[in-house]
């Protein structure tokens, strides 16, 4: 693994989507290769059905929980509108893999098209990933389980740059949850799949250069 | 990797949780008891030692309010057995009176108070820099920076209170509370778990006795402070002109923007873990030989007035600098604590490239929100819609629980939301000034016992008319489902039904929140009796947290059946997603409602509120069979 310095995810999503199992997973599989992490969770009253935002900070040199503005490297987006409330956590050229599910906010007649969402997000400086987490979840019966296949993509372009290895699946395996498990780490393949089938090698290059200038 | 799976580890690293490496530190330091009154952000302490009680052989409660799990850990401590209590920084306002006399007392053994402060207020009304107890209190303040050193500094200050016969303060906020980070783990021993209580005049402190420990007292802080001089989880690092000093969280932030500005090694550090009292001679040491002294700090200076009371006190004439440069509002961040340092060395600040400029969206709001099957959402949905049909003049005093969202679109049902149990107390001062209004009072199972119960007999000894809505889904189900004492144990459980009408209430109906015609029919009838007889009714709204009722019918596999819109029903009347507001009911395109299968949890509570009939379930179901899940 080439992670000498530190990396920055943060997870978005709306409260009840499992952001925070999902950052778990990042920090656990980090932890197994001997490298600690910092989950800043969100707690208490913004979960019921609210905005949700958690910090994953990876690496030996990481004291704080926060990552500022603007110096996120990767941004895992559970949902559509809270990846555009937070799309600015991200540094330029930082990427953002997002499922592509829209949660309209309850209560509110929202005018807000899904569209109109990806146009956002496609014209920021980014790089942007879309998925079918919540899709794929789905189909599979367990709906509760995006933030897996969500977690196989992140891990699709982090052995794409260089920074995990393959070897990795195992140590997956063994930290997914019991419950489901078949259909959880078909999810997880399938979201490396996803991610892998999206990006070319000079793309690879490019957020490599990207990811590296500090990595 | 909870507490209670990682239980039978005597080393290695895990992932925990701030509260959870507390809870883990107060294992291996023996810890005999251990109670608390759920606060977000506090409630893992306890929460998680709660699990592990029965392997370990402690005693861990939860308690009807702060006051209560404090002084039942301030006996245990008396008694020579280790306690530890936790509370969100507002749940020591309400153990505020033990507090203050627990450092006249003093114990036994180690007692640990942890106080979880929210900066930046992410599930609290207030934001309060409890540190400042320590001040009034004579009670010691210590404050880790992340959970590993939570860990080894919970600990740590079991001996230490246990050596200076005092209790001490463990103060964390949200971003250690809830921060999740590695820690090194250690063996449990075998907790002491009874104890002997030794009277004496200590213990009792009227007057006469008070006098003579109060001048103990003084003397005690005194050595405590001498004694921090060697405590070994304050330390100063890297040398230069500047001293930055800087504790808990903040020091976290503080030397991570220390490396980021390429100050590393090039400014000397005072990390201080001790807060209260701060160690005079090592702040004397650090300064030696700078010029100029910044603290970073967050919320109320108290660090900067300490220091700088030190080095007044010493007549040493360095420049402080602290409040000029911090913001005293909302939590640290990195960007803060290198805005500081940079100020403070004149630097100039660096503008990042930005994702930020070329394009905007007007990202709606997303409040948090009534879970789908919550009870109180066809509970605020009748309410609001028979005020309206009625025009009821009415004020709504609310309390702290998931019923303050309620405060939002559509219900708009909390005129105020102040503190604990503030509810019926504020009802019955605005019962007595707002004659030509309906007060009603919001409160939940869990806020009621905690500290509703004297305003209510106040209310019924003075005769205060306001009708009183007790929502009881018997759990503390804001904080994350801790019971309360509705919750049935066994079927033992404190029934609000009689309390009420032990204590004199006369108009007391209890009411399934779903039952939106009964709702009604009895909230009017409230309102007349109280009009009538110039006296409080309470309403109690009983059905269980639609997390906990869902839950158990997971678990015993009972076959959730969602719900549907039959389209040619439907007549886009908007009721259901306009005012139920139920997350799983969307708008379509054409106005017509569609219920979302993967939010739906099959409540049914949707269907009596269609006009038109229109919502049913995908396939036949037996409501009735269900109805023992939620009640």
């Amino acid at each position: 693994m080439k992670l000498t310095s530190e990396l920055n995810i943060i997870v978005t999503g709306v409260g009840g989507q499992g952001q925070l199992f999902l950052s778990r997973l990042i920090a656990e599989t980090f932890l197994r290769l001997g490298t600690p992490s910092l989950i800043a969770e969100t707690h208490g009253m913004s979960q019921r059905g609210g905005s949700v935002i958690v910090h994953v900070r990876v690496g030996n040199t990481v004291k704080a929980p926060l990552i500022p503005r603007g110096e996120a490297d990767i941004m895992l987006g559970l949902e559509l509108i809270e990846a555009a409330r937070y799309v600015d956590y991200l540094r330029v050229n930082g990427v953002a893999i997002v499922n592509e599910k829209l949660i309209v906010p309850a209560g509110q007649s929202l005018k807000l098209k899904k569209e109109e969402v990806l146009g956002f997000l496609s014209e920021k400086p980014i790089k942007l990933i879309l998925v079918r987490s919540s899709q794929r979840a789905a189909s599979l019966g367990v709906p509760l389980s995006a933030n897996v296949h969500m977690f196989g993509a992140l891990v699709a372009l982090l052995e794409a740059v260089g920074v995990l290895t393959p070897d990795i699946d195992s140590i997956v395996a063994s930290i997914l949850p019991k419950r489901m498990l078949d259909q959880n780490l078909l999810l997880y393949r399938e979201g490396k799949g996803d991610v892998k089938t999206q990006l070319g090698s000079e793309e690879v290059e490019k957020i490599k250069k990207v990811l590296l200038e500090k990595l | 990797m909870s507490l209670k799976r990682t239980l039978s580890m005597s080393s290695g690293t895990v992932l925990y949780l701030g509260n959870e490496a507390i809870a883990r530190g107060a294992l291996e330091a023996g810890v005999g008891v251990a109670a608390a009154y759920p606060g977000t952000p506090s409630s893992e302490v306890i929460g998680s030692l709660i699990e592990v009680a029965s392997d370990i052989g402690i005693y861990v409660e939860w308690s009807t309010n702060e006051k209560v799990a404090f002084e039942l850990c301030w006996a245990a401590a008396l008694s020579g057995v280790r306690a530890i209590t936790a509370m969100k920084h507002v749940g020591l306002n309400v153990a505020a009176d033990a507090l203050m006399s627990s450092a006249y007392t003093g114990v036994e053994n180690g007692f640990i108070v942890v106080s979880a402060d929210d900066p930046s207020m992410w599930s609290s009304q207030n934001e309060q820099d409890n540190r400042l107890y320590g001040l009034i209190s004579y009670v010691p303040v210590f404050e880790p920076e992340n959970p590993g050193e939570a860990k080894e500094l919970t600990k740590y200050l079991f001996d230490f209170s246990s050596k200076i016969k005092h209790p001490v303060m463990l103060r964390t906020t949200t971003r250690l509370s809830h921060t999740r980070g590695p820690v090194d783990l250690g063996p449990i021993p075998k907790p002491k778990t009874t104890g002997d209580f030794k009277p004496g005049p200590a213990h009792v402190l009227v007057p006469s006795n008070a006098r003579l420990r109060r001048v103990e007292l003084l003397k005690k802080l005194e050595a405590i402070e001498k004694e921090l001089n060697a405590f070994p989880f304050n330390r100063v690092y890297g040398d230069g002109k500047l001293l930055v000093i800087a504790a808990g969280i903040s020091h976290a932030y503080t030397s991570e923007a220390v490396s980021r500005l390429g100050l590393a090694g090039r400014v000397r550090v005072l990390k201080l873990v001790s807060v209260y009292p701060i160690p005079e001679e090592l702040v004397l040491k650090a300064v030696e030989g700078v010029d100029e002294v910044v603290v970073v700090e967050e919320l109320e200076p108290l660090i900067e007035l300490q220091v700088r009371s030190i080095l007044h006190k010493n007549d040493i004439k360095v420049r402080v600098v602290g409040r000029e440069l911090n913001e005293r509002a909302y939590e640290m961040t990195l960007e803060r604590a290198e805005a500081v340092i940079r100020r403070a060395l004149g630097m100039s600040s660096v503008s990042k490239a930005a994702n930020t400029e070329r394009v905007q969206l007007s990202v709606p709001s997303r409040p948090p929100v009534f879970c789908p099957g919550c009870p109180y959402r066809p509970l605020f949905f009748e309410l609001r819609r028979v005020i309206n049909q009625e025009k009821i003049k009415a004020v709504f005093a609310g309390d702290i629980g998931c019923y303050s969202l309620a405060y939002y679109p559509p219900y708009r049902l909390q005129d105020t939301c102040v503190e604990m149990g503030g509810s019926i107390g504020l009802a019955n001062g605005f019962s007595k000034v707002l004659t030509d209004t309906v007060v009603v009072s919001v409160i939940g199972d869990s806020t009621f016992y905690h500290a509703g119960i004297p305003a209510l007999i106040d209310a019924v000894y003075y005769e205060h008319p306001q009708v009183i809505l007790v929502l009881d889904n018997m759990v503390t189900a804001m904080t994350g489902h801790q019971p309360s004492p509705a919750t049935r144990v066994n079927g033992r459980y404190v029934p609000i039904e009689k309390l009420v009408r032990g204590i004199g209430v006369e108009f007391v109906s209890v009411v399934d929140p779903y039952d939106v015609a009964k709702v009604r029919g009895e909230f009017l009838k409230a309102i007349e009796y109280t009009r009538a007889r110039k006296k409080p009714a309470v309403l109690i709204f009983r059905r269980k947290c639609a997390l906990v009722a869902l839950d158990e019918m997971r678990e015993s596999g009972v076959e959730i059946v969602t719900y549907v819109v039959d389209l040619a029903k439907c007549v886009k009347c908007g009721i259901c997603y306009n005012f139920f507001a139920c997350p799983a009911i969307v708008r379509m395109d054409d106005g017509k409602a569609s219920i979302d299968a993967e939010l739906c949890v099959g409540c049914g509570a949707c269907a009596p509120i269609c006009p038109v009939h229109a919502i049913q379930p995908i396939k036949q179901v037996d409501q009735e069979r269900l109805v023992k899940y939620w009640f």
